[in-house]
């Protein structure tokens, strides 16, 4: 499928904002690039210090480096993290998959039950089941999810003893996994779908006033059959554009839940790269997540012109 | 017997500036295979007497009176057999037709929505039902045309696919809300001959809402003018244009570019405020002490109802 | 039926506007509402009791001060960087949306670069080199956060560009600048304040994030680091509820207040809008 070259070119436009970012940052900062580059963890003599200052290029003129910082993230190269000793592409790929675990069931969860209690919300707002639900997302949607994690672990760890406090996949059995994923999956679940939640509601109150659903009603349509067979396909366009926009929040958000339960993902890695200041690390998930939230976008533009055929004519 | 029969009709919208009354008190007729054109200026409540005969009036909105179609009482009826009747026994064709239409979906699934609403149609089926309508209403290539999208049609062409779907399962009432709307004279001809060519086939009855005095003249048996809420005459259509009674309808036809174009000066009055009186008194040039404050009554004249005390 | 709409609106408003005055004022008079400084030690591990409302945590600091000191820091964070954010937003949003053309496309594909970098590990790694401050996340956050407003002003701009009262002031001869200011902006302040108090929640909501990862001003005291501390100095793992979860609900009743204030400012039309429809924040 072919896109109109100005969304690819803000794509490329931000990706190449972000390396660069990313580059200059640690030769900016304060102290001493070499630190900046390889995290507080590396520690060496005076001379092994500038030994490394050659190895890492430091000496040559900037765009050399800039040029060769380019080349070695095409190959994956990330560099190497003196704390966890081991290079931060193949740390970033191990905890990534943890991190995916987490994620998308709960993204696909979210959306669902986010959309479909959202547009329920919408359309029939005087019920009072339809108020609970508005005041219980909009609770979640106010919170922190490091707190809504501490709160459910606190109760259902603490006080009733049903789910491990600390999340480490020691066993690899899968029972033992799903009770370790269990609360964390919820949490995020309920995160994503409060964000659905209101804009589907916001959404669909939008539609409701329009011609066409009035027209649908002249046709003989009684009311559920009008929300799901013409409101849903249109309110859900403005849902698609946020999860594009949102994607970087979402994911934001499952590292701290992966903080708070321990689990061995990306956020944790994160987490522990901060108390040890692992720069390498830091950025190197860093750049993981701003590639990951431009591929969601691109995604999102794909599945935007599958549903709405305007943007399709378009194109 | 007639084939809908509205009784003393009255609505109301409750709005944040106050309470609309946008029909006042009208009863009307109309007989089986016959056309009842709806005139009057916008805003005078013409499309909600058609929104009430649906009952498709927003939640601000109160009914009173009766509207029977077919010995049954539109506004007694439950939510599922009003949706049984809409578009299967009365449909619609709206104003608007590019909004009225789904931006989402294809023609040929919207066109053909009636069979599978009432009927039971699967998909296909109902797209293939959609090609038959379209080619009806005379599309050059309905195969094609039904995969189309809103948006990719002209006005005229939406207009003509909500035509289309409007006469899929043979409605006894067709009820048309300004289908002229924004179009061109020619395109206009065209469309107003389609839909009485159909209306004849299907021998149906239909309520022709419109402010265009010719499109009212080409197609409908009986007028009926409309004023800030009223009824203000009743007539056979040759009769109307033969010798207009009521001064509202004499200064609408006056207003047509073959007589002049000289429009009614003043406005008409807001819905919100009570005027006392007759209704059209403060445009009227005949107006004297006593239309200021009494209310005249629809007089019968011959075959024709007029609201005037000139005819008293 | 429409005056039910009208009172729960109101409901909600209220609510917001007790909840937002009731923690402005504990942020003020901090000084008199604390029954301790903030550096006193008294026995570690206290639960709550009449002396130390929320007990202590583990080097004897009475949590009740520190809770009432905290809610500075989120007042201050939130209500700066909303201003700051709302403020460059809808300067972009007006010249945007004003002047169309070349200067339209350059502007929003500022916004939409801007709009797809991930803000919250951008200011990980920008805190983990600099020195955490207060400033810092101010300045950072103010940089990102403007986006959905400029997006959201730019369109109103736009319509409002093309109504009578516009097209007769620029016929009349008076500057753009005059007519962007005097004009336009006094016709979208309704659409800014809802814009500011969510960028304000949004950015409470991150403030907390932050330090809760330990990225906050060491200098300050606020609920996220409560929280930081409480997950991290064995708070949270000895079953001290009464050291995050005080914190916690601050944070959620702070940025709710924002949300119930926004309410208010729902376009009401009749017949539509009478409900309110949440505008999604903190991306």
């Amino acid at each position: 499928m072919v896109f109109p070259a100005k969304k690819v070119l803000r794509y490329i436009f931000a990706l190449f904002f972000i390396v660069s970012l990313n580059f200059f940052l640690p030769r900016a900062m304060p102290g001493d690039p070499v630190i900046n580059l390889l995290g507080e963890d590396f520690i060496a003599g005076k001379e092994a210090v500038e030994k490394i200052r050659e190895e890492l290029g430091l000496n040559r003129p900037i765009l050399v480096q800039y040029a060769s910082y380019w080349k070695n993230l095409l190959r994956f190269d990330f560099g190497y993290s003196y704390h966890f000793r081991a290079r931060v592409s193949s740390l970033i790929i191990s905890r990534l998959k943890w991190t995916f675990i987490l994620v998308a069931p709960s993204l696909i969860l979210g959306t669902i039950i986010g959309a479909l209690a959202g547009s329920l919300a919408g359309w029939k707002r005087k019920s009072k089941g339809n108020t609970f639900s508005f005041l219980f997302f909009l609770f979640i949607y106010c919170s922190p999810p490091f707190f809504i994690s501490l709160l459910l672990l606190y109760f259902f760890g603490f006080r009733l003893g049903l789910f491990p406090l600390k999340g480490f996949y020691t066993t690899g059995n899968w029972i033992d996994i799903l009770k370790h994923l269990f609360l964390p999956v919820l949490i995020m679940t309920l995160f994503s779908a409060s964000r659905n939640y209101m804009v589907m509601r916001g959404s669909v109150l939008q539609e409701k006033e329009k011609l066409y659903v009035w027209y649908a009603r002249a046709k003989g349509h009684l009311e559920d059959s009008i929300l799901f067979q013409h409101v849903f396909k249109n309110a859900s366009l403005p849902v698609i554009t946020l999860f594009a926009l949102d994607f970087g929040f979402l994911f934001s958000g499952a590292l701290f839940i992966e903080i708070v339960f321990s689990l061995n993902g990306m956020g944790t890695l994160i987490y522990q790269s901060i108390l040890s200041r692992d720069y390498p690390v830091l950025q190197g998930t860093f750049l993981t997540i701003s590639f990951m939230v431009i591929i969601a976008n691109y995604l999102t533009d794909w599945i935007y012109n599958w549903i709405d055929p305007r943007v399709r004519a378009n194109r | 017997m007639s084939l809908l029969t509205v009784e003393r009709l009255n609505v109301v919208f409750t709005t944040y500036q106050g309470k609309v009354k946008a029909v006042k008190n009208v009863s009307m007729t109309i007989n089986y295979q016959e056309t009842l054109a709806l005139i009057g200026e916008t805003g005078c409540g013409k499309s909600v007497i058609a929104q009430s005969i649906l009952r498709l009036l927003p939640n601000n909105a109160q009914i009173n009176g009766s509207i029977i179609f077919q010995g049954r009482d539109l506004l007694l009826v439950d939510e599922k057999t009003m949706a049984s009747i809409r578009g299967k026994e009365i449909a619609i064709i709206f104003q608007n037709p590019s909004l009225a239409l789904n931006p989402v979906y294809s023609i040929g699934w919207q066109v053909g929505e009636p069979f599978r609403i009432h009927q039971g149609v699967d998909r296909n089926q109902s797209i293939q039902e959609s090609v038959r309508l379209l080619s009806y209403m005379k599309f050059d290539k309905p195969e094609s045309a039904v995969k189309m999208y809103p948006f990719e049609f002209s006005g005229g062409m939406n207009q003509r696919a909500l035509i289309a779907s409007a006469l899929a399962l043979h409605p006894n009432l067709i009820i048309a809300d300004e289908p002229t709307q924004g179009l061109d004279r020619t395109l206009i001809k065209q469309i107003i001959e389609q839909l009485d060519r159909a209306r004849k086939i299907h021998s149906s009855s239909m309520l022709l809402i419109t402010h265009d005095l010719t499109v009212a003249r080409s197609i409908s048996d009986w007028i009926m003018v409309m004023y800030a809420g009223e009824i203000v005459e009743q007539v056979p259509t040759l009769d109307f244009f033969q010798s207009p009674m009521h001064p509202y309808s004499q200064g609408l036809l006056r207003s047509l570019p073959e007589n002049g174009f000289h429009p009614i000066p003043g406005q008409s009055p807001s819905m919100i405020e009570n005027l006392s009186g007759c209704q059209f008194h403060p445009r009227c040039q005949w107006a004297r002490e006593q239309c200021r404050w009494e209310k005249p009554g629809l007089f019968p004249i011959n075959r024709r109802m007029v609201r005037c005390f000139l005819y008293d | 039926m429409k005056d039910l709409i009208f009172q729960r609106k109101k409901y909600f408003t209220r609510i917001g506007g007790f909840l937002f005055i009731l923690f402005l004022l504990i942020a003020i008079f901090s000084h008199f509402i604390a029954p301790f400084q903030l550096r006193d030690r008294f026995d570690p591990f206290l639960p709550p009791g009449l002396k130390h409302l929320l007990g202590t945590n583990d080097i004897g600091n009475d949590l009740f001060t520190e809770f009432v000191y905290g809610s500075r820091t989120t007042l201050l964070v939130g209500l700066l960087t909303g201003a700051f954010a709302v403020s460059i937003g809808v300067l972009v949003g007006l010249f945007a949306g004003y002047h169309g053309g070349v200067i339209d496309e350059l502007l929003m594909g500022i916004t939409d670069v801007v709009l797809i970098i991930p803000r919250i590990p951008l200011i990980i790694v920008l805190s983990a080199f600099l020195r955490p401050s207060v400033g810092l996340m101010i300045l950072v956050m103010s940089i990102l956060w403007w986006t959905s407003t400029a997006r959201i002003i730019r369109s109103r701009t736009m319509q409002i560009r093309s109504m009578g009262f516009v097209e007769s002031a620029r016929c009349l001869g008076f500057s753009s600048w005059h007519i962007l200011f005097y004009e336009i902006l006094p016709n979208i302040v309704m659409i800014i304040i809802p814009e500011f108090l969510i960028t304000v929640a949004s950015a409470m909501i991150s403030e907390a994030s932050l330090s809760f990862l330990g990225l906050g001003d060491p200098t300050l005291k606020s609920w996220g680091m409560m929280i930081h501390h409480a997950f991290q100095r064995g708070g949270f793992l000895n079953g001290m509820w009464w050291w995050y979860i005080p914190p916690g609900i601050g944070i959620t009743l702070f940025v709710l207040s924002m949300v119930f204030l926004s309410f208010a400012f729902e376009e009401t039309e009749i017949g539509i809008g009478e409900e309110v429809a949440i505008v999604p924040f903190n991306r």
